[in-house]
């Protein structure tokens, strides 16, 4: 397959040159048709390059092809080929579903029965049909991130952004959500780069994963491939009461502790080999007086990854 | 042209929407103006205090006879030129205003202009280009000789206080002339008859006794001139409170809603809505004019229905008068289109001083409010020390209700024009401004 996304050097610097640096110089290469995730904590970086990558700000450095269009050169022509989903549920609430589909596809030169044709194949692939002439304030939001998704479809886009489209829905909405994303694949063979904090998002829908911290790409592969480079490391998850300093460093010494996080009431201990090390741990927590509530073991997953490449879990970071 | 007008048409629809923005926008205005009418239904706005000079005019049609021109008499101690501040030399080259009395006569009050003909000069009065004027027939001269010369002060109305008192001031006028003409043409001919005063004559020294002669003589009943006033069947123009306060809220709520709407383009970024319409394939200038255009017609929709919605109330509650007045619709479609110009321009302006939605549209509200104060929304700028008054002049809402007075005392186009013209200037300032620090505030548009 030929990168319908290839980035060089693209980096996005803040009000230069004192500025924070949100992006450093990236260099990703997407395929036509895979799904492709960014996988990184709020702050990483994430929405700065799906920003940089659709013309809403020019890269500092470096420049970004989307299907042989520079967004550099020529914004215009790259805007035609892609569709957002923003972090944001970008809509006027005041309007109903359809009128905010009519206006954002009038934007891409659709209009009469053309536009009125793609606005209900839109709402029936988000499932809104029955609700389409209902104003958004009144939408659930679920609801709301589906016509958000509907916005950046109607133009049938070859090129898909979705800045963390989950966000904040209850588990049965993120589940219609991440159906809705493999069916976007499969049945309109889009190419789909998500950004997503969720490490069981971006291991279930994606191709290939960016892991991103602190604006660069640290890590890059199939969800397989990541794992594979903590050697199959498993998480100890201790909800615990309070830990001092000196009890965390009688940890950090067993042998078999690869990596030690605290965050609040939880320390993640990232161990060579569970059943081998869980028994001696529990012994020297017991030993230093760390009062423990619960226990968790994880198996090997992208988090850990995460963990194991940046020394802070994906909801602490940055 | 095609995203351009939709992208218009979507800020119209945004903006009529939402039943309370109808609620504000239309139907609180049409309330208050509702209340206003029923209050002040009867209540005339005074005529205006003068700005600077009462402006009369003044047609000489006099032939003259064999001692002068004598209406030019009348011309010359009204016109305000230096060289005119004494009187000019009657034949005999002797009279130099005396007393001095038609140089005070001459009060500052009063800017004259020479009109060519009593037709012309007419209409001047009845269109209020006028306060009055003095018709000076063509036979004078010659009927002053014969002692029963008429000249006409031409004002309207009976309680034009103005108009009366330029006729007062003909009239004192008339005297001091005739007076001064029968006098000196006795006196100097006895004098000159006396060999005794001829030297005093030449050297000028009889002023003191021609001015006795003057002062003695000035007596109304011995005028030969008669000052005929004949009282127009034209009535005032006169603006009633309950308009000029019904265009003051129109004004006023027109200018909040553009306001708002500039400021709604903080809004649309924080939704990401904005965001959204600019990572489309539309070319910024087309959605920068598209979100313009949009405003300005919305504006434009909220102008047009507050000034039908209160004609129509007025006519519903029964308070419109038949004072004679029409309104001139092409003037007062001009006069709203470029209104509704500066409106836009300045809500961008605010908006974009602002930086963010709420202080937009709460010290952005604020501001309008103290423009308006300025610009004579709630009470006439001519009440304003000279300072302030002049203030009032850079406030496009000063041109408004300027424009909207105009109008309503029976101007047509030719007398908005200027306002108009002032309106859209202060539009094209006001946007470049508004579109120069919302494009900086914004950052990507």
């Amino acid at each position: 397959m030929a990168p319908i996304i290839t980035t060089h050097e693209l980096t996005k610097q803040y009000h230069p040159p004192k500025g924070p640096m949100a992006i450093k110089e990236i260099d990703l290469e997407i395929q036509e048709g895979e799904i492709f995730s960014l996988l990184g904590p709020n702050g990483a970086g994430k929405t700065t390059l799906i920003a940089v990558l659709c013309g809403l700000f020019p890269p500092t450095r470096g420049d970004a092809m989307i299907a042989g269009h520079s967004v550099v050169q020529n914004p215009t022509a790259v805007k035609q080929i892609i569709g957002i989903v923003p972090e944001e549920i970008a809509l006027y609430t005041r309007l109903t579903g359809r009128q905010n589909l009519r206006y954002f596809g009038s934007l891409y030169g659709l209009d009469g029965r053309e536009l009125e044709r793609a606005i209900d194949e839109t709402l029936a692939v988000v499932g809104l049909t029955e609700r389409a002439d209902d104003r958004v304030a009144n939408y659930s939001n679920g609801m709301k991130r589906r016509l958000n998704i509907a916005a950046g479809l109607l133009h049938n886009p070859r090129v898909l952004l979705m800045d963390e489209p989950t966000l904040g829905l209850d588990p049965e909405n993120r589940r219609r959500i991440l159906d809705l994303v493999v069916r976007l694949k499969q049945d309109h063979s889009a190419t789909i780069l998500y950004t997503t904090h969720n490490m069981d998002e971006a291991q279930e829908l994606s191709d290939r994963v960016g892991i991103i911290h602190h604006g660069q790409i640290v890590a890059l592969g199939t969800p397989a491939e990541l794992i594979q480079m903590i050697h199959g490391e498993e998480s100890l998850r201790l909800q615990v009461s309070a830990v001092s300093p000196d009890a965390l460093n009688v940890l950090r010494q067993i042998d078999g502790v690869e990596q030690i996080s605290s965050d609040r009431d939880t320390l993640t201990l990232t161990l060579r080999s569970a059943a081998e090390v869980v028994p001696e741990v529990l012994r020297v927590v017991k030993e230093v007086g760390i009062n423990v509530k619960a226990l968790t073991i994880q198996q090997p997953n992208l988090e850990a990854v995460f963990l194991r490449l940046t020394g802070q879990r994906l909801t602490e970071a940055p | 042209m095609t995203k351009l007008l939709a992208i218009a048409r979507h800020e119209i629809t945004l903006r009529y929407a939402d039943p309370v923005i109808l609620l504000l926008a239309i139907a609180l205005p049409l309330l208050i103006a509702a209340l206003v009418n029923l209050a002040f239904a009867h209540v005339v706005l005074g005529r205006s205090i003068p700005e600077a000079k009462v402006p009369v005019g003044i047609v000489n049609r006099d032939k003259g006879s064999q001692w002068g021109n004598l209406g030019t008499l009348f011309v010359r101690a009204l016109t305000p030129e230096p060289a005119a501040t004494t009187l000019p030399a009657n034949p005999t080259g002797m009279l130099r205003d005396p007393t001095g009395m038609l140089r005070n006569l001459r009060l500052a009050l009063f800017a004259v202009r020479g009109v060519a003909d009593e037709t012309e000069a007419r209409r001047l009065v009845e269109r209020e280009e006028l306060v009055a004027a003095l018709l000076i027939p063509p036979n004078f001269s010659e009927d002053l000789a014969m002692e029963r010369a008429t000249v006409e002060v031409y004002f309207v109305g009976r309680e034009n206080v103005l108009g009366v008192a330029f006729k007062n001031v003909v009239e004192t006028l008339a005297n001091t002339i005739s007076t001064v003409e029968i006098t000196l043409r006795m006196t100097v001919k006895g004098l000159l008859s006396d060999p005794l005063t001829r030297t005093e004559l030449q050297t000028g020294m009889l002023d003191d006794a021609i001015a006795d002669l003057v002062l003695t003589a000035a007596l109304l009943e011995s005028n030969p001139i008669q000052i005929q006033y004949i009282p127009s069947i034209v009535q005032p123009a006169q603006v009633k409170l309950a308009h000029y306060l019904a265009a003051t809220i129109a004004i006023m709520f027109v200018s909040f809603g553009a306001l708002v709407m500039s400021a709604n383009l903080f809004h649309d970024k924080a939704q990401w809505t904005l965001q959204r319409t600019y990572i489309s394939p539309t070319r910024p200038v087309i959605i920068l004019g598209g979100q313009v255009l949009g405003i300005y017609l919305a504006g434009l929709i909220q102008m047009s229905v507050l000034v039908a919605g209160m004609a129509f109330m007025e006519q519903a509650l029964g308070s419109s008068t038949a004072d004679g007045i029409k309104i001139d619709l092409l003037g007062l479609t001009i006069l709203i289109l470029a209104v509704v110009a500066a409106a836009t321009g300045m809500g961008a302006a605010i908006a974009g001083s602002a930086g963010t939605y709420t202080e937009a549209t709460n010290y952005g509200r604020a501001f309008l409010v103290l423009m308006g104060l300025a610009g004579g929304f709630f009470f006439p700028v001519e009440l304003f020390p000279q300072p302030l008054d002049l203030l009032s002049r850079v406030t496009f809402q000063y041109w408004a209700i300027a424009g909207f007075t105009k109008l309503a005392l029976g101007g047509g186009i030719t007398s908005i024009l200027p306002h108009s013209l002032i309106l859209t200037a202060m539009a094209i300032v006001f946007f470049a401004v508004g579109n120069w620090l919302l494009r900086r505030r914004i950052g990507f548009v």
